[in-house]
């Protein structure tokens, strides 16, 4: 077997010169993101020598699709963490939390205790009262502007989704074009790899490799973003419900899929996630805690006596305001209704979901823990006036009329007509709380820290230690301005014979006197049953028979039938207030409590974020690390090869040299 | 391992920008005095911290609570040291008025003092405060409590029997006013219509009634003494509870302090540990990056 020696130099000078600029091309990509590294391919010839035909692109489909999967859920982590950590922020910083504005306001209802004379202090109150609702305003504002942020940002990522989707399917295209003209398109799959890269972190997809080489891209339950060449549209679209807020939809084939629920990586997935777990959940927690704040202090304020001795007014604005109550229902078919708290305690920081699922049957979901009541399941009463308890249930689907009452708020909704298979109501009852609270009292006259009665020892048994303290507990009208309409027939007359007790009103008529089971010193004077009032007279010491108190009014009554000479140096309804600090008014204990609950909640879901977000990017490095180690290029090496190549670029050259000097020694002979 | 040179820079760049975000963490808790940045710094803690902090801010206003009944009673105490001082005179006055040996104008003159002393009582009675508020009219602290009626023969009790209560602890309350009803007497049945019939007595040279009214006025007397030292009592139960409170708030910061402020030496021996690491991260990123094959082929 013999070889051409100069045809072998020349074939090794060419192969050489290959493999350098192959070489050359690495080094120089060396920084280019995406570039996955090239090595030579040689073969050896049958009748001698080498070619160099192919370049090997060092690529591992595998660990990419890993890369793109274990980037989208970073930087899903990484979004929601930044957004959580801003409101972690917000809820407990002194210059913006409530729990110091509460301490504020309870500290100045203090000082009003103290000297309820003063009016200073009065006002002082007040004005605290009003920090604290401005500081209530300010927490909601932050939550909608943050809101506000994420709507932005959803339009701004549907469209860069929509460009890198309108670049794979592009590039898509093009690959297909180079390989049917036998051309390799490295690059090509480089800027492609690179573009579903960038995909991968605005939203979660799936990928796979149609047979002719092109990737088709699919998002949420499997819907498609690119088929080989062609691109669907990604588009940031009202609620239904709710028009200040922004949904993510993607256009197939002319029809709109609302893909919002489905979308869980990507900086999309992680901005709609914290929305639902997070942002909705801290919104609907503050308004709860605003709207048992205003309806606590507002039952207790109504119980007592101002300045001038008018009952006092709500301290801050009708929970039940009649545009608050239209507020809270919104529906997909036009039913209209309202919804009013009954029971703030009974509260719970979430949005309903009432869906008709049938002529007769609907189901109502409470969307922060997903628990369903199905319509079967509740107790059914006859007419509307009959829902009086959590559960009931008033249905009348042929005339579109339903009334139920559930978790402290009450629903009354008429849809004029047989409610439609598929309606669906949103129930708000807490959401907008926060905002909707206002201060009904601007001046400190009216507000009420007396108590409408007093009452005193007017005959002493004998050896009796009996006192007694009173309290209003009960009103029959909170509408009713005058105590005296309140409380009609006052003085009452309480006289002990030893065994029970009794009462008499002015006119020497029975009044019902009910002694508590559970502590015989706790008497309920009057009974609501009988459109009355009621007074709870709490005794201390030892009664002895013929023990009397006298109920009287905390004011006295002119001769024009004017209130006067009013108790303004009592505080016991403020006294009152200042205990609501104390008392457990919600699901979670008192407001402090409820607040703090939201401040940990949130605190305990930046954590957790905190931890995914470094767990995703551990993960992600990893991947990054394992891709490099495969497609990577490695400056040191290619430097080997570099010298590999020259040397054998050398010594190719060799071959041709000595090529020639055989060739002139052969002419020289000759 | 293959390592790719883009790795190897992008690694030692994560490297030194985590070390930087711990060091800039220490140093914030160094700076600040607070471990804790924000509540997911550690959400428990916060919880807790929240829940001193509320302790504290009452246990304050309960503290200041304190204050306003201690400078109440205080006032009253003092108004209430000059109406016994008043009181002992006019018990003089009965026993020298019973004397037979006191002629009638000797009795006149001392009518004319008892005059006298009710003025200076019944001011005494209707003190009010800094605020305009009647000390002694119980919840009507805006009715002057004692009013000597149109024909001048008798005073008559316009307040009513409320007492205020201020919170002074979590479940403590202490009567930080006291109506005149039960120093003094109610409706017309008050000492100040004893002193008139004491007076009554002397300028009708009555010894029968002198006697009467004296005892009466003693009776009073005995009445304000025993709820001065009531008064006292008080006093000393705001002084108690004044302590327990400064006790309290001192607890509960320090338990505190456990929870939200930096443990220095903690912080600085971990800011230097910080700083090494970071340095060594510095150097051998240096030295190791100026190796490169390239330095020694060409």
């Amino acid at each position: 077997m013999s070889y051409g020696l100069l045809s072998l130099g020349v074939q090794g000078v060419r192969a050489a010169q290959s493999g350098l600029g192959v070489v050359g091309n690495n080094i120089t990509n060396v920084n280019t993101p995406g570039y996955t590294r090239q090595v030579a391919q040689f073969t050896s010839m049958e009748e001698g020598g080498v070619l160099q035909d192919q370049v090997q692109r060092i690529a591992d489909q595998y660990i990419n699709a890993r890369l793109w999967s274990d980037n989208s859920r970073f930087e899903a982590a990484q979004a929601y963490e930044q957004l959580s950590s801003q409101l972690d922020n917000l809820m407990a910083s002194d210059s913006t939390s409530l729990a110091v504005k509460m301490d504020d306001y309870f500290a100045a209802l203090q000082a009003a205790n103290d000297d309820p004379i003063s009016l200073t202090n009065r006002e002082l109150f007040l004005a605290e009262a009003d920090a604290l609702v401005r500081r209530y305003h300010d927490l909601h504002d932050q939550i909608s502007n943050m809101g506000e942020t994420i709507n932005t940002r959803i339009r701004e990522l549907t469209n860069e989704v929509n460009v890198s989707a309108g670049d794979i399917a592009d590039l898509n295209e093009r690959i297909r074009v180079a390989e049917a003209a036998g051309k390799d398109a490295f690059e090509l799959k480089d800027q492609r790899e690179e573009s579903i890269k960038e995909l991968s972190a605005l939203v979660d997809i799936q990928v796979s490799e149609q047979s002719n080489g092109e990737l088709s891209i699919f998002v949420g339950n499997g819907q498609p973003l690119v088929v080989g060449q062609s691109a669907y549209q990604f588009a940031a679209g009202q609620n239904d419900f709710d028009p200040t807020r922004f949904d993510v939809t993607v256009n197939i084939a002319g029809a709109e899929t609302n893909i919002t629920d489905m979308i869980r990586g990507g900086e999309l997935g992680g901005l709609l996630t914290y929305r639902r777990e997070t942002l909705d959940r801290s919104q609907n927690e503050l308004g709860r805690l605003a709207i048992i704040f205003a309806d606590t202090m507002n039952a207790q304020h109504q119980k007592g006596i101002d300045y001038d001795g008018e009952m006092g007014e709500r301290l801050f604005s009708n929970v039940n305001a009649p545009n608050l109550i239209d507020g809270r229902l919104r529906s997909l078919y036009g039913t209209e209704g309202t919804v009013n708290i009954t029971d703030s305690s009974q509260l719970q920081a979430s949005d309903y979901e009432l869906v008709f699922t049938g002529a007769n049957d609907f189901r109502v979901k409470r969307l922060s823990d997903g628990k369903i009541w199905d319509s079967q399941d509740l107790n059914k009463v006859t007419t509307a006036d009959d829902v009086a308890n959590s559960g009931d249930l008033f249905y009348d689907p042929s005339n579109g009329e339903i009334s139920l009452e559930l978790d402290g708020f009450r629903l009354d909704a008429d849809a004029h007509g047989p409610f439609v298979s598929g309606e669906k109501l949103m129930i708000s009852p807490v959401k907008t709380g926060a905002d909707d609270i206002q201060l009904n009292i601007t001046n400190g006259r009216d507000l009420a820290l007396a108590s409408p009665v007093t009452v005193s020892k007017s005959a002493s048994g004998d050896g009796s230690t009996a006192e007694a303290v009173v309290e209003l507990t009960h009103l029959y009208d909170s509408t009713e301005k005058d105590p005296r309409e309140q409380l009609p027939g006052i003085p009452w007359e309480l006289s002990f014979d030893g065994t029970d007790w009794t009462a008499l009103d002015a006119d020497g008529d029975p009044v019902s006197v009910v002694q508590s089971t559970s502590d015989p010193r706790v008497l309920v004077i009057g009974s609501r049953a009988d459109n009355q009032s009621e007074l709870t007279v709490t005794l201390s010491g030892q009664p002895a028979t013929d023990d009397k108190f006298t109920l009287n009014y905390n004011f006295s009554v002119d001769d024009a039938d004017q209130i006067t000479n009013v108790g303004v140096s009592d505080n016991r309804n403020g006294l009152l207030m200042s205990d609501l600090m104390k008392e457990a008014s919600s699901l979670e204990g008192n407001y402090q409590d409820t607040y703090g609950r939201l401040v940990e909640r949130v605190g305990t879901d930046t954590r957790v974020a905190q931890m995914d977000r470094s767990a995703s990017e551990a993960v992600l490095n990893n991947t990054i690390a394992q891709r490099e180690s495969i497609s990577g290029v490695n400056l040191d090496e290619e430097a080997v090869r570099l010298i590999q190549f020259q040397q054998a670029y050398q010594a190719s050259a060799q071959i041709i040299s000595a090529s020639q000097k055989i060739f002139d020694s052969l002419i020289q002979v000759v | 391992m293959r390592l790719s040179t883009n790795l190897f820079y992008a690694q030692n760049e994560t490297n030194i920008s985590e070390a930087n975000s711990r060091l800039f963490k220490l140093q914030q808790q160094l700076s600040t005095g607070e471990k804790l940045q924000q509540p997911s710094d550690d959400p428990l803690a916060t919880t807790q911290i929240m829940k001193f902090d509320r302790v504290i801010a009452r246990t304050e206003q309960f503290s200041e609570n304190i204050t306003v009944s201690e400078r109440r009673l205080s006032f009253e105490e003092s108004t209430i040291d000059s109406v016994v001082t008043a009181l002992q005179r006019v018990q003089e006055i009965g026993i020298q008025g019973g004397s037979a040996a006191l002629s009638a104008n000797d009795k006149k003159i001392l009518a004319d003092e008892l005059d006298e002393i009710l003025g200076h009582m019944s001011s005494l009675m209707n003190t009010q405060d800094a605020q305009g508020e009647f000390m002694f009219a119980g919840f009507k602290g805006a009715t002057r409590p004692y009013v000597l009626n149109g024909d001048g023969t008798g005073y008559e009790y316009q307040g009513d029997s409320g007492a205020r209560f201020l919170d002074i602890g979590e479940n403590s309350t202490i009567q930080s006013t006291d109506p005149g009803s039960s120093f003094y007497g109610d409706s017309t049945d008050n000492v100040l219509n004893q002193i008139l019939n004491l007076k009554q007595g002397l300028v009708d040279d009555d010894s029968a009634a002198i006697s009467s009214a004296a005892e009466g006025v003693n009776g009073w007397y005995e009445n304000v003494v025993s709820k001065q030292a009531e008064l006292g009592a008080r006093l000393r139960v705001l002084d108690d509870q004044a302590m327990t409170l400064s006790d309290l708030k001192t607890f509960t910061e320090s338990t505190r302090s456990v929870f939200a402020d930096t443990d220095y030496y903690e912080a600085i021996s971990q800011l230097s540990l910080e700083t090494t690491a970071l340095q060594a991260a510095y150097q051998s990123f240096g030295q190791v990056q100026q190796m490169s094959l390239f330095n020694y082929v060409g």
